[in-house]
């Protein structure tokens, strides 16, 4: 009997994962490539030919505490977003989210400091994907003590 | 101290690390999945909560499994396997323990099957263990945090499966270690 219901039960949440699995996807299928800057209720989209504007390289420190010199090309946060008109303060809270839906968190004091947040669209030569394959972007905060925040898949910028 | 409250302590300390170390084995193939779902996670913590239960079971005392998660977050933190919530990681750790040790109280209570209350335990921690990193680190909302609960609590349900099978192979031999130490010579 116990058996049943375990099997049952799992059986539901199969297909409820299906369902939502599907969704989501499509979710995601029907946004357009690049990214999209959220601020004070307006969107503004920015497409990745925009953001490949300059090259950049620093060091970044791995999980395990390895520190690696990598060249991007990309363009620095700041700059997008003054590019792009968008206002932010040092005050401002940045949630950086990926298509898979993790996220990182800045400040605008980071944001703000010169030659610590980029968008990158490759690295070491090499374009940086999407998750679907195609161009995509990542996060890069050079000075972190890890890569926690390196968000891979870009898809949106919330600044509140 | 008894010989029996040694062994198990080392046996919860055993799965507290195989708890710990196993998220880190199944990542890969975990990551593939939640890539394709385009979810944060959800299937490493069910996976590794596993071990959590195997010993909340063989080990019937009341807090045993809020104090693994508590032994682990410790250990988390001193080897910088903090994951996305950083220094908040215990909490992480700690919720989905003691709604272990809730869940395990009240089977006990009410004798129920330790299949159902395994699989339940499971799926409950790792809901609430996912649930926890959302309000932390993801804000997920709407359809995406159904389906990271979803995916949490599927995994949950099949990991608690397996934790079953586990446990009930590993009692026999447990016992029969204690009792070859405690028996007179």
């Amino acid at each position: 009997m116990s058996k049943k219901i375990i099997a049952a039960v799992i059986a539901v949440l199969i297909c409820i994962v299906v369902v939502l699995g599907i969704a989501n996807r499509n979710a995601g299928k029907s946004r357009e490539d690049g990214l999209t800057v959220v601020s004070g209720g307006k969107e503004t989209a920015v497409s990745w030919d925009s953001v490949k504007s300059s090259s950049f390289e620093g060091d970044i420190i791995n999980g395990k505490g390895e520190s690696k010199h990598h060249t991007y090309e990309g363009i620095e946060l700041s700059e997008l977003l003054s590019q792009k008109g968008i206002g932010y303060t040092d005050e401002s809270s940045f949630v950086v989210s990926s298509e898979d839906n993790y996220t990182a968190e800045l400040s605008g004091a980071e944001v703000n400091e010169p030659g610590r947040v980029y968008i990158a669209v490759t690295a070491d030569g090499e374009m940086i994907e999407g998750i679907e394959g195609g161009q995509g972007a990542q996060l890069i905060v050079f000075g972190d003590p890890n890569q926690k925040r390196a968000v891979r898949y870009m898809k949106t910028i919330s600044i509140e | 101290m008894k010989t029996e409250r040694l062994k198990n302590l080392i046996f919860l300390a055993l799965c507290c690390d195989l708890g710990l170390f196993s998220k880190r084995l199944i990542a890969p193939a975990a990551n593939v999945i939640t890539d394709f779902l385009r979810i944060p996670g959800g299937i490493g913590t069910s996976f590794s909560l596993m071990f959590l239960i195997v010993a909340a079971a063989l080990v019937p005392q009341f807090g045993c499994a809020a104090l693994m998660g508590a032994v682990q977050s410790i250990l988390a933190l001193a080897l910088g396997m903090t994951g996305s919530m950083g220094a908040l990681s215990p909490i992480g750790y700690i919720v989905p323990g003691i709604v272990i040790d809730c869940i395990f109280f009240i089977s006990r209570k009410t004798g129920s099957n330790m299949a159902v209350t395994m699989t339940a335990a499971n799926m409950l921690s790792a809901a609430a263990a996912g649930f926890t990193a959302n309000l932390i680190v993801f804000r997920l909302r709407g359809p995406v945090l159904a389906l990271y609960l979803s995916v949490a609590l599927l995994s949950g349900a099949v990991s608690g499966c397996l934790g079953y099978t586990l446990a009930k192979r590993l009692k026999p031999v447990l016992r029969r270690e204690i009792l070859q130490e405690t028996d007179p010579v």
